[in-house]
């Protein structure tokens, strides 16, 4: 406790308290120029392979500064001793581990240390500084970069119009895309479901290009929003479960060749409808449970559709 | 030591009192007002789970005489036997006969393993990816999830706890509003939420808005931000109490023949309510059954509990799947530790805690039934293949709802959070 060093006494009495040091004007410059072209979001080079941030640290957004690489927090606020990359540019530039690594730019002056340190023992703040954050967690997401293929179905899709998201949004549904970068639309009406009527699916009109997974379940609608879900062109998944739906409404699907799910439990759906659902050659899951489709139609369907199953209970 | 929770008090204590005296009811639990709705989150793949049903078999399940029997030694099964399940190859104990019948919707993850051998460290870094400290409380699996996926229905809660401690169920750093609602008793649901029958909307009204000034009141005065979090508060309430979504909560209005579907035991019913609140949108509910610490006389007392688990859990999956729900719930069950394959005959044949290997299981949300990751030994005592932290099998859950796992979350005290801090999702569970 009484082990009060003498540089650090000194510093004290030399810092004034009001002089706070900014992030932005002061420290960014320095590992931006040092530092910044190996901590960066994974890039792809000439060659298109992807580069990964160095040590998996990133520098070019607070939490990422935070966190740090694979080695554990880079900064850790009020204490210098525990920041990794304070203690990387202590570091004499023969040590392997020293930042930039030798031959790789130059070392941090005296002074530039001593800026990174105070800035680390004030707390280690940002102030406005936001990075590039944002932008890139979605993409870095383990599993979702280089897996995601090109989707025919996206091919021709235009953006769809804000005001009717929006108006949608408003009635309480989930409304978004699929998936990061995807123009195609899931809406999802869960919230006051009695309140969900063919007015409501009137209002999806504008959307009908975009529209790819659709959630009515237990609302309102009658066959009369079947013909115009029946226009839904790039619709893959559609749950109508718990709605007053008959084989009409089901016949007004017809051209839905995309579809390859659809949900119909607890429907006036029966037999009757199975003709139409056959043509559609993609469907690989339909739900009849308390439909008025006997165990005899299901398996048939099953067996006109390859690969699909189609259930009752 | 827990942040929040003195605050936390004071508002529930002031919240309660208001609301009984000026409403003539009780607005506990609160819900989570303020929390964002879903519809600005974007799954980060295509046909993401969009809910979870965590059931947390509490006290450490002997996974020897549940999901792992396959391939094992007659002498560390004991008295349990192995049958064949609805999954060609598959085996599972005979103790979950029911469950057996859905093993074609089920991935095993047979590769478990913890640090933590204590019950409540290891239940703290089962739901909340990081080691159990003084100085923080991380916040709940639910927690992350709602604060990363934002809520499906805003009338309702986002995550709600049944049958689970409280503490289990904390928001922590993130706050109260991020907490599971806890839910006692699954067949009571959400008490006092509804208007007494005896007070009048118009009466209702007067009274909201009395109340109303007065809360403002009371925020003039006290400058606390956790307080003016809820400021939304009575709306939010009053929305709850008129709001159709709420009966998502009363599984009175399920048939006869559905209640006895999941079983009459609280976990059984636990697990319809689960299924309910998915329904209507609730994006996370763990259900707890305890009772899982079978240091004495195992064979007596897993079997017991067995039987709870396997009505709801195989029922849940039942029907999941014949509402078409499946796809987009993600079922998981989880446990802090396992059990050893030691069968200790001074304790009338028990069985003591064992982290080095135990055994949870994935089931619907996009994950392949019929399926298991990770492997143990002979004895079922050691992992071989495919090892698998709490870390890990969080990442997964986030990964099963698109979520980026990676996003960080900085708490109050500046230091960064992720949902599954160094977890890896295992992403071969899924097509
Ligand atoms: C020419 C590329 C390059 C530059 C420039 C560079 N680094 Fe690094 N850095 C690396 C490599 C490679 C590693 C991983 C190997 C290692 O840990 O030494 C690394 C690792 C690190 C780590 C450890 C991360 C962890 O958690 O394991 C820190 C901290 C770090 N660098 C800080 C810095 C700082 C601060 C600067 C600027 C002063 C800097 N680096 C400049 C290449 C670079």
């Amino acid at each position: 406790m009484l082990r009060l060093s003498l540089p650090s006494l000194f510093l004290a009495a030399a810092l004034p308290a009001a002089a706070e040091i900014n992030f932005r004007t002061q420290v960014l410059p320095v590992l931006g120029k040092a530092c910044a072209e190996c901590h960066k979001a994974p890039q792809k080079d000439s060659s298109g392979k992807v580069q990964n941030p160095k040590g998996g640290l990133r520098m070019d957004a607070p939490s990422h500064l935070l966190k740090g690489g694979s080695g554990g927090a880079g900064i850790e606020p009020g204490d210098p001793d525990k920041s990794l990359v304070y203690q990387r540019v202590l570091l004499p530039q023969e040590h392997e581990d020293a930042m930039p690594p030798k031959g790789k730019g130059k070392p941090l002056t005296f002074a530039e240390t001593e800026l990174v340190k105070n800035w680390i023992l004030e707390g280690a703040k940002f102030g406005d500084w936001k990075g590039s954050d944002a932008a890139t967690t979605a993409a870095t997401a383990p599993g979702s970069p280089a897996k995601r293929t090109a989707d025919p179905l996206a091919a021709g899709v235009t953006e769809a119009p804000a005001d009717v998201l929006k108006k949608i949004a408003d009635l309480g549904a989930i409304v978004g895309p699929v998936s990061t970068d995807s123009k195609l639309l899931r809406i999802e009406f869960v919230a006051n479901t009695s309140t969900i009527t063919d007015k409501t699916v009137d209002l999806l009109k504008p959307l009908a290009g975009n529209i790819t997974d659709l959630d009515l379940s237990n609302t309102k609608i009658t066959d009369a929003a079947m013909a115009t879900i029946g226009t839904f062109t790039r619709l893959t998944r559609l749950s109508i479960g718990g709605t007053s739906v008959t084989d009409a409404g089901i016949a007004s699907l017809k051209g839905l060749v995309n579809l390859d799910s659809l949900n119909a439990h607890s429907t006036q759906v029966s037999d009757a409808a199975l003709a139409t659902l056959q043509s559609l050659r993609k469907l690989k899951q339909v739900h009849f449970w308390k439909s008025r489709v006997s165990a005899d139609g299901a398996k048939s369907l099953q067996k006109a559709l390859p690969g699909s199953s189609v259930s009752i209970d | 030591m827990i942040p929040n929770q003195p605050d936390e008090l004071s508002r529930r204590q002031l919240l309660t009192s208001l609301a009984k005296s000026a409403l003539g009811v009780s607005l506990l639990p609160l819900t989570g007002p303020t929390v964002a709705h879903g519809a600005d989150f974007v799954p980060n793949r295509p046909r993401a789970a969009k809910s979870v049903i965590f059931l947390m078999m509490s006290g450490g399940m002997s996974h020897l005489d549940t999901l792992d029997v396959m391939g094992k030694k007659k002498d560390v099964l004991g008295k349990t036997e192995a049958i064949s399940t609805s999954a060609t190859g598959m085996q599972l104990s005979a103790n979950l006969p029911k469950t057996a019948q859905q093993m074609h919707h089920i991935a095993l993850l047979n590769g478990m393993n913890t640090t933590q051998g204590a019950h409540e460290q290891g239940q703290y870094l089962m739901t909340r990816s990081y080691i159990m400290r003084g100085t923080i409380v991380h916040p709940a699996l639910g927690s992350w999830v709602v604060r990363l996926a934002g809520k499906r229905n805003s009338n309702l809660p986002g995550y709600v706890a049944i049958s689970t401690d409280p503490n289990q169920a904390a928001g922590g750093f993130m706050g109260a509003k991020y907490s599971g609602v806890p839910i006692g008793e699954p067949g009571q649901g959400l008490q006092d939420s509804m208007r007494p029958n005896s007070v009048t909307e118009a009466d209702f009204e007067k009274r909201l808005k009395l109340a109303d000034s007065m809360n403002k009141q009371f925020h003039t005065l006290v400058s606390n931000p956790s307080i003016r979090e809820h400021n939304n508060l009575y709306s939010d309430a009053l929305r709850l109490m008129r709001c159709e979504d709420l009966k998502g909560f009363d599984i009175a209005k399920e048939p006869t023949e559905m209640q006895e579907l999941y079983g009459k035991s609280r976990f059984g019913q636990g697990c319809l309510l689960a299924r309910r609140l998915v329904e209507h949108g609730v994006r996370f509910v763990q259900v707890t059954l305890g009772g899982w610490d079978t240091h004495y006389d195992n064979f007596t007392a897993v079997p017991a509990r067995a039987k709870d688990l396997d009505d709801g859990l195989a029922a849940l999956l039942k029907d999941l799947h014949r509402r078409g729900m499946l796809n987009d719930t993600l079922v998981v069950l989880g446990t802090e530790f396992g059990r050893t394959p030691e069968i200790i005959g001074e304790h009338q044949d028990g069985r003591d805690h064992f982290p080095q290997a135990f055994s949870c299981l994935m089931a619907g949300g996009g994950v392949h039934g019929g399926t298991f990751y990770g492997k143990k030994d002979d004895k079922g005592g050691k992992v071989v293949e495919g090892l698998t932290t709490p870390q890990d099998l969080n990442a997964t859950i986030g990964y099963a709802l698109g979520l980026p796992v990676d996003q960080v979350v900085i708490s109050p005290s500046g230091r960064p959070f992720t949902i599954a801090d160094k977890g890896k999702p295992i992403t071969a569970l899924f097509s």
